[in-house]
């Protein structure tokens, strides 16, 4: 095998010639992709709502000395982070208040809109397990609700008919 | 004239993949003019410390790692996936104030500051951590979940003390049955299970078991984990507890939820069943399954075409649950007939072992190239994927669909 395929590639290789092909672009495109490139650069220097970090080092011990360098010890000592805000906003449906008031206390709307289609017995699974394994305080009317929307929105049923 | 064009458009492809929700659409037409960005990454997201990644949920956030970060031999800490599981997550550790615990069934309890811990013999190798669901989203018929490509996966170096130095520190008596491993991460409700997992005590007094303080060098982000996470090498990520603050010898099975009734997989031999027929008997997820990806090409990073006549770098990784990797083959017509690829460096049976080859196609047309990694322990990839309603443990082998045009332009 090895003398059939010689000099086995470089991933980094690779991943430039990838960047050649990206490159291509026409002179119109150009006018457009000026200004675009402008704010591409602002967000990309200043992010856009992905949240902050504070990290916190201290020096430890003396610095080494290393190769005639002076090697500075740092660790960290503490980190704050502050997550972004990225929730997505949910299609209207029926029950769909219920939804709000009920479930994105927990968690984001975005474990409801990433998740494939489900039939209603699937989904009044989840909805149960909800409130019978994590706690949450639901009433029977609202699961219910729940249970409509969810199958309203990521139903596997066509009919159209959510209840 | 060429010189600032070049790197105007270099900056866009480059800076779009940067740019989070709000920029989202300024990637999204950038990607149009420059980038022909596949949609397996998109939405993308930046988060603390992180790089933009594949945006499965933001609260609590599950944030997956692009492909093309597979084409390094280890994953940047920046790029690495994310998951957890209940909101709130930890959002501050000072280390100044940060103790790990440890207590229950031992003579000594104690209580070790990062200084005591970094005081101890260190450790340091390289092991892949891969969520338990990684690859939920292909699943068929589909199963509820953090819908997963195949990037919830990393190969990491990790540094740290053993964990059978921590226990014997600490001075197990006898009878002890399980070691419990709990993080700073708690629930949203006084009745939400806390996310807790446990290890035999067995496993739990192996050599390879660590408590990593370092992942490739530097302080693990926040997000996976600072100040310490414990590292299982060859199980699945869902042991590898984040925020690591209080480790428990009990003397009893531990029954909490994540162990007992979360994480389960059918107890057969393929941790197979099907929609109409499921497991009666399960057991906790355990150790990983043979694996093999399509790194170069793939349709994740969208090269998938090239020219006749030209030499196509053939790439990838493969690992397993521990034995290493002995053999890789490829096929370049949908399975018929095998060869076998030259293997990377060698960076322990933990570890990604890369995968090459290279191919000349002589005739255009589409080409359905497969991959299975066969391990040391004798293990190879199912020619179908199994099915189990977690969307755990996939292991199929992995097909990618290549188009080789009519010819090569120069």
């Amino acid at each position: 095998m090895t003398d059939k395929h010689p000099a086995p590639k470089d991933p980094s290789e690779v991943s430039r010639e990838h960047d050649e092909t990206e490159r291509r672009l026409d002179g119109p495109a150009l006018i457009i992709a000026v200004p675009l490139l402008l704010v591409a650069i602002y967000f990309a220097f200043y992010g856009v709502d992905s949240g902050r970090s504070d990290i916190e080092t201290a020096q430890m011990g003396t610095p080494a000395t290393e190769a005639g360098q002076v090697r500075q010890i740092t660790a960290v000592t503490s980190k704050t982070i502050e997550l972004p805000h990225l929730q997505p906003i949910l299609p209207p449906g029926p029950g769909l208040e219920a939804v709000e008031v009920n479930c994105v206390v927990c968690h984001s709307p975005r474990l409801i809109t990433d998740q494939p289609d489900f039939s209603r017995e699937q989904w009044t699974e989840i909805v149960h397990k909800m409130v019978g394994t994590f706690g949450a305080h639901v009433t029977a009317d609202d699961q219910d609700l729940i249970i409509d929307y969810l199958t309203f929105i990521k139903g596997t049923d066509t009919s159209g008919d959510s209840q | 004239m060429h010189e600032p064009k070049q790197s105007a458009q270099q900056a866009i492809s480059r800076r779009a993949l940067l740019a989070s929700t709000a920029g989202m659409c300024v990637s999204a037409l950038g990607a149009r003019l420059a980038m022909a960005g596949p949609p397996y990454d998109d939405p993308v997201a930046r988060f603390p410390e992180k790089t933009a990644l594949r945006l499965l949920n933001d609260r609590a956030p599950q944030l997956e790692t692009p492909w093309r970060y597979f084409k390094e031999d280890l994953t940047p800490n920046e790029a690495m996936f994310v998951r957890w599981h209940l909101q709130p997550i930890p959002t501050h550790v000072d280390l100044n104030t940060w103790t790990l615990r440890v207590g229950g069934h031992v003579n000594e309890t104690l209580s070790l500051s990062m200084d005591d811990i970094r005081a101890m013999p260190a450790q340091e190798f390289v092991a892949v951590i891969q969520c338990s669901g990684n690859s939920r989203r292909y699943f068929a018929p589909r199963v509820p979940g953090g819908q997963w490509g195949d990037g919830a996966m990393a190969n990491v170096r990790w540094k740290g003390v053993r964990l059978s130095d921590v226990l014997e520190r600490a001075g197990m008596k006898s009878g002890a049955v399980q070691v419990t491993f709990n993080g700073l991460d708690t629930g949203p409700l006084p009745a939400t299970p806390d996310f807790v997992k446990a290890l035999d005590v067995d496993h739990a007094m192996q050599q390879e078991i660590l408590l990593a303080y370092e992942m490739n060098g530097a302080e693990l982000p926040l997000l996976n984990g600072f100040p310490m996470r414990l590292i299982v090498p060859g199980w699945y990520a869902t042991y590898w507890v984040k925020c690591l603050s209080e480790i428990t010898v009990t003397d009893t099975k531990f029954d909490g939820f994540w162990m007992a009734k979360a994480y389960h997989i059918p107890d057969n031999a393929n941790a197979s069943e099907t929609p109409n027929d499921l497991a009666k008997n399960t057991v906790p997820i355990n150790r990983f399954n043979t694996r093999s990806f399509w790194v170069h090409p793939s349709e994740k990073t969208g090269e998938t075409e090239f020219a006749n006549g030209a030499t196509i770098p053939l790439e990838g990784v493969a690992f397993d649950g521990g034995s290493g990797i002995a053999s890789v083959e490829y096929s370049l017509d949908g399975g018929g007939t095998w060869q076998e690829a030259t293997l990377g460096d060698d960076m322990g049976g933990y570890a990604f072992r890369r995968w090459r080859a290279e191919w000349t196609p002589t005739t255009p047309g589409i080409y359905q190239l497969k991959v299975r990694a066969t391990s040391n322990d004798g293990e190879t990839q199912p020619v179908d994927a199994k099915w189990n309603h977690g969307g755990y443990m996939r292991n199929v082998i992995e097909t990618v669909d290549v188009t080789i045009t009519g010819q090569e332009d120069g």
